[in-house]
């Protein structure tokens, strides 16, 4: 009674202006992210999806690049869609809700309008009065004036804007140096490195560097060489090398000397039978 | 505007019109003239009206001479109700509270039983040191509250209206007392904790009454107005936002076993919307809203929760319980 049709009225009129208002958000949401998309690359995850190379390759009707196109575009309503889920869910949409806004933009109806809306039907002395200040007060309003025209505006120029530099990046072809596959294989690159660190400093066993598909074995008279270099067995980097080595280093460096040209070694007391073995198993590596 | 002919009002709504219109007026009167008997204690002067106009009762917790009799008895005057005081001991029995039974004779010489009323039939009575009297004679005060009526020797007596009891217990002295068992406790629609006047008011106060000075007191309002002041409280209108609220607070002190080991009762629920309605009525708004309802927490809910021990050690009391969830909920309206 009084309030609720005036209230109606005011209903069908905002919910249009809310809804225009809601187009723009969300249009506005989803051309960012693909814009996004197309900035970045992103197109290129969506490779990691089995059989999504072979249907790229399959189909005619698109070109690859409009087809690229058209996943990033997919993969920006999904991702606007779950957005505007989630803020649903969490209540942090802006549900229209005419009573709240009427409350939260005229401050002498608050709690006021509330109460003579859901006490409408309860008419008594005390009602009455309440139900008939709160009509005086809404026949009052203009109701124009609680449209969101300046949110409305500024939602329509952000999406124009965004849409206009999306339409540009498409039609010149225009995206960052940043490619996601590259980012992701540099990350399990460094990933394996940071690994294969962490067991050499816990002296466990190095794994084998699976990357190239060798491995390192040599087997003498049906006994497996052990390759590691153990450090405690060379001489290593020291001093402790024969006189005539020394003489030869404690000699002025002469550039035109061909026969000085080198510095210190590396010397391992390996077994002499070794070395051919050595010597053959990485020329045999490097021809491969 | 052609639409507000359209509601019509049934003649107990209209009868009621002329009060309403006046309610700020004879509030203010009222206050004004207790104000001239009684200095300071707006609070507790304010919630016991609130009290009296949600048809409930209340329990001062407070130190000897603050001025609770004088407080209830002023009120009696302004709005000529009969006024009565029991003053409870152990040996005070139910019948010395509800009446009995007694033989009297007539000018023929016959005898009959006739019966003699007790000081519960007054619209205000003062039960002074409610936990002095034994178990037995405060369920005989109690029920009469609940009931608003007394029943002697299978004959019931209804109380006159408007019935209000304004108990008092002294939170000091516990030896030879009775304490009022929570059951009984959440029949009160208020607890009130009285606190000593400040500096000022005791000056005031010393001047009227150390001199020769004895404040006359007016009679201001009918008591019919008064009960027509309670039908008005309850047709004050609460939002379902606010209803909700206030079921919310009640709820909080029912999800918080660290620290209270009984919440409070639906009943609670009622009196804190109720009071609310009262709170709003006085301050002469036709709605209730959030400040209502934090003003009422503290006095409505604060004797209806029983601590846990944990709580009662840490010297955790009731009223930081309640203004805690009332914190907590701040910003949810």
């Amino acid at each position: 009674m009084l309030v609720v049709p005036l209230l109606d009225k005011f209903k069908s009129y905002l919910t249009w202006s809310y809804r225009t208002l809601g187009f723009f958000q969300t249009a506005g949401k989803f051309v960012f992210l693909f814009l996004l998309m197309i900035l970045f690359n992103i197109y290129e995850l969506a490779y990691y999806i089995p059989g999504m190379e072979k249907l790229s390759t399959s189909q005619t009707c698109l070109g690859i690049y409009w087809f690229n196109l058209g996943l990033m575009a997919s993969g920006a309503l999904l991702l606007t869609l779950l957005i505007s889920l989630v803020y649903r869910l969490f209540g942090k949409g802006n549900r229209f809700n005419l009573i709240n806004l009427l409350e939260t933009s005229f401050p002498d109806l608050r709690t006021r309008l509330s109460t003579a809306y859901d006490n409408s039907q309860n008419i008594n002395i005390v009602t009455k009065k309440l139900l008939e200040d709160v009509h005086v007060q809404l026949s009052g309003i203009r109701i124009r004036s609680i449209v969101p025209k300046k949110q409305i505006f500024r939602s329509c120029l952000v999406f124009l804007l965004v849409s206009g530099l999306a339409t540009f990046c498409i039609y010149e072809g225009f995206s960052f140096n940043i490619s996601p596959g590259k980012l992701i294989d540099d990350f399990w690159d460094n990933l394996h490195n940071m690994n294969a660190r962490a067991a050499y400093e816990d002296d466990e066993k190095v794994v084998p560097d699976s990357r190239y598909k060798i491995e390192a074995v040599i087997i003498k008279n049906g006994e497996q060489v052990e390759m590691k270099i153990n450090p405690t067995l060379g001489l290593g980097f020291t001093s402790q090398i024969d006189a005539d080595t020394e003489q030869k280093f404690n000699a002025s460096s002469d550039s035109f000397n061909e026969n000085f040209r080198y510095s210190q070694t590396y010397s391992e007391n390996l077994p002499e039978e070794y070395e051919p073995l050595i010597k053959q198993y990485f020329e045999d590596l490097s021809s491969r | 505007m052609q639409q507000l002919q359209e509601i019509q009002l049934e003649d107990s709504e209209l009868n009621l019109k002329s009060v309403y219109e006046k309610a700020p007026q004879i509030f203010e009167v009222i206050f004004r003239e207790i104000g001239n008997s009684i200095v300071g204690q707006k609070e507790m002067i304010r919630q016991i009206l609130i009290a009296m106009l949600c048809e409930g009762h209340v329990l001062v917790e407070s130190n000897p001479g603050l001025g609770k009799t004088l407080t209830i008895s002023t009120i009696s005057q302004i709005m000529s109700m009969r006024f009565s005081r029991i003053q409870c001991t152990p040996d005070l029995m139910p019948a010395d509270i509800t009446g009995t039974d007694i033989i009297e004779e007539d000018e023929r010489g016959s005898k009959h039983f006739k019966f003699k009323q007790g000081p519960v039939f007054a619209n205000i009575v003062l039960a002074d040191e409610i936990n002095r009297a034994s178990p037995k004679t405060q369920s005989a005060l109690l029920e009469a509250m609940q009931e608003k009526q007394v029943t002697v020797a299978n004959t019931t007596y209804t109380l006159d209206k408007p019935f209000f009891i304004l108990a008092t217990q002294n939170p000091i002295e516990m030896e030879g007392t009775y304490a009022l068992p929570e059951a009984q406790l959440d029949r009160f629609l208020m607890k009130i904790r009285l606190d000593y006047p400040d500096p000022d008011e005791e000056f005031e106060i010393v001047n009227r009454y150390a001199e020769a000075f004895r404040p006359s007191v007016r009679k201001c309002i009918e008591k019919q107005i008064f009960i027509e002041l309670q039908q008005i409280t309850r047709r004050i209108p609460i939002s379902n936002k606010l209803k909700k609220y206030a079921i919310d607070i009640v709820n909080q002190t029912r999800k918080m076993p660290d620290m209270i080991e009984a919440g409070a009762s639906p009943r609670a629920s009622i009196a804190l919307i109720l009071c609310a309605k009262a709170n709003a009525f006085i301050d002469g708004r036709g709605y209730v809203d959030k400040g209502d309802i934090d003003a009422m927490a503290l006095p409505v809910l604060r004797h209806r929760v029983i601590l846990s021990f944990d709580a009662a050690r840490n010297n955790i009391t009731s009223d930081k319980i309640i203004q805690k969830i009332l914190e907590d909920r701040k910003t949810i309206i």
